[in-house]
């Protein structure tokens, strides 16, 4: 699963350069608004990305044939993605945490607390993410996998006033309680955890 | 020994299935796995190497079974597809890196020597590289781990002659060690005359033969004339016949046939376009 792991960071630094840049932006944008807190998002939806692309990449190159023929298991193969999902967004969280402080820290509007709060909200929501996307990726490919995932996107949006008023006040309240967020973050995890099962399930079925 | 078995597979899609498909591949030796394209090879192939799922059949690489013995099995053999399947931004160097994590006996020197051999950049991306420096690319990554199994499916198809027979060399000098075996699909008969010991043909998802490449040559013959002096041939001994403008053409069973007959040796080529288009009459 190294392997399989290291491949992945590879692909990553070919694109490090953009990643770079594309980070040094929103830095700046979100050091002018003020909102430190903001970067942690950002940075979650990056990891995000960066396991699709390597989906992307994959499906492109065929590169399930080829790993199917190393002696790799195929919960290996998928584990593999997981792992880069949570190590990125993980890593890339804990780098930049010292900068969210640092710039809430002249900010006016956010307190130090607030930052834990949402850095434990964001890996909640991108856990959660990775959870429904890896598998609908695995079983799809790439191009269906993003179509549903817009499909999903805009049944969300559709569905906006009824999460407003009636889920969204109860979510409102379950965040306010602080301590919720922890119960929320062993919530992604366990999401995260029968995703794989599920996802591993979809792999074994398929044919390459 | 035999390196691999196959019995009964079957295997079936949408318009096309295996049947009955069995042969096996005598350790130490080179087979030649031919048929036209859509034939079943590259299905066959794929399911030795578990990538498609059998209907139901028996295949054994090195006396076990493919799928309870398959990380043992992938272990020792290498897989040369008619592509490289790699992410098209690695490079060599990285993809060696890789495969070192992959293979416990990972050879990173005979790796870059192979691509020194090859002339192929390490440090070039996929993408960059040309078709044939893929194959070699590819070549190199499935020897570097020493394996004792190669699997090839369609390696020479759509590079020049030059490259082809660069390649053939190194598939010889990977024979070399008498416990090394190869099973070379291609429709490229001519390759397959070179190096390989045994032929097995499949047509229309079903095996037709499968025997010594010699005894194969050695047991067939081209008859040419007329019509009429076609029909002094037993009939039991034709197994193909093509009507041409001048007379016709007809394969036949060297043995079964008097030695009055002047015959033409056939190619495996000839062999196989009297088993596809001449129409087998036994």
């Amino acid at each position: 699963m190294t392997a399989l792991f290291v491949k992945d960071l590879m692909i990553a630094q070919h694109k490090l350069k953009n990643q770079i840049i594309l980070f040094l932006f929103i830095v700046f944008i979100v050091g002018f608004i003020q909102q430190g807190a903001l970067l942690l998002p950002f940075i979650a939806l990056m990891a995000i990305i960066h396991v699709i692309a390597t989906l992307t990449y994959d499906e492109q190159c065929n590169w399930d044939q080829f790993a199917n023929t190393l002696p790799l298991t195929k919960n290996a193969i998928v584990c593999s993605k997981y792992l880069l999902g949570i190590t990125l967004m993980l890593g890339g969280l804990t780098i930049t945490m010292p900068l969210a402080f640092f710039i809430t820290h002249f900010s006016d509007f956010v307190i130090i607390t607030d930052v834990y709060l949402t850095l434990r909200i964001v890996v909640t929501i991108g856990f959660g993410f990775l959870a429904i996307m890896l598998p609908i990726y695995i079983q799809f490919g790439s191009f269906f996998g993003r179509y549903i995932m817009l499909t999903f996107s805009f049944l969300a949006l559709l569905s906006g006033d009824f999460f407003e008023n009636y889920i969204g006040g109860i979510l409102l309240q379950l965040i306010e309680v602080k301590y919720f967020s922890y119960v929320a973050l062993i919530i992604g995890l366990i999401l995260l955890i029968f995703s794989y099962v599920i996802a591993v399930i979809i792999y074994k079925r398929k044919d390459f | 020994m035999n390196a691999l078995e196959i019995h009964d597979l079957h295997k079936s899609f949408e318009g096309f299935a295996l049947k009955n498909v069995s042969f096996s591949l005598p350790q130490g030796t080179v087979m030649g796995f031919v048929g036209e394209n859509g034939a079943g090879k590259s299905t066959t192939i794929k399911c030795v190497l578990n990538l498609l799922k059998k209907k139901h059949g028996e295949i054994l690489l090195f006396g076990k079974d493919h799928i309870e013995h398959e990380l043992e099995i992938k272990s020792d053999i290498g897989v040369v597809f008619d592509d490289l399947h790699v992410p098209e931004v690695l490079n060599a160097t990285q993809l060696d890196k890789f495969m070192a994590k992959v293979f416990p006996n990972w050879d990173s020197a005979y790796y870059f020597e192979r691509l020194t051999q090859f002339k192929v950049p390490s440090k070039k991306k996929v993408k960059e590289l040309s078709r044939g420096m893929k194959m070699k690319l590819s070549i190199a990554l499935a020897l570097s781990h020493h394996p004792k199994l190669l699997i090839l499916d369609e390696p020479t198809s759509g590079l020049d002659p030059i490259i082809r027979d660069e390649i053939l060399d190194l598939f010889l000098e990977f024979m070399q060690d008498n416990t090394h075996s190869i099973l070379f699909s291609s429709h490229i008969t001519s390759d397959l005359e070179k190096i390989a010991d045994y032929i097995t043909f499949i047509h229309n998802g079903g095996i037709l033969f499968s025997q010594s490449k010699d005894v194969l040559l050695h047991e067939y013959g081209i008859f040419k004339g007329t019509i009429e002096e076609a029909s002094a041939l037993p009939e039991h001994a034709i197994v193909g016949q093509r009507n041409g403008a001048f007379g016709v053409e007809i394969l036949v069973r060297k043995y079964e046939v008097s030695e009055a007959f002047i015959l033409e040796k056939p190619s495996i080529e000839d062999v196989m376009l009297f088993y596809v288009k001449g129409g087998i009459l036994t």
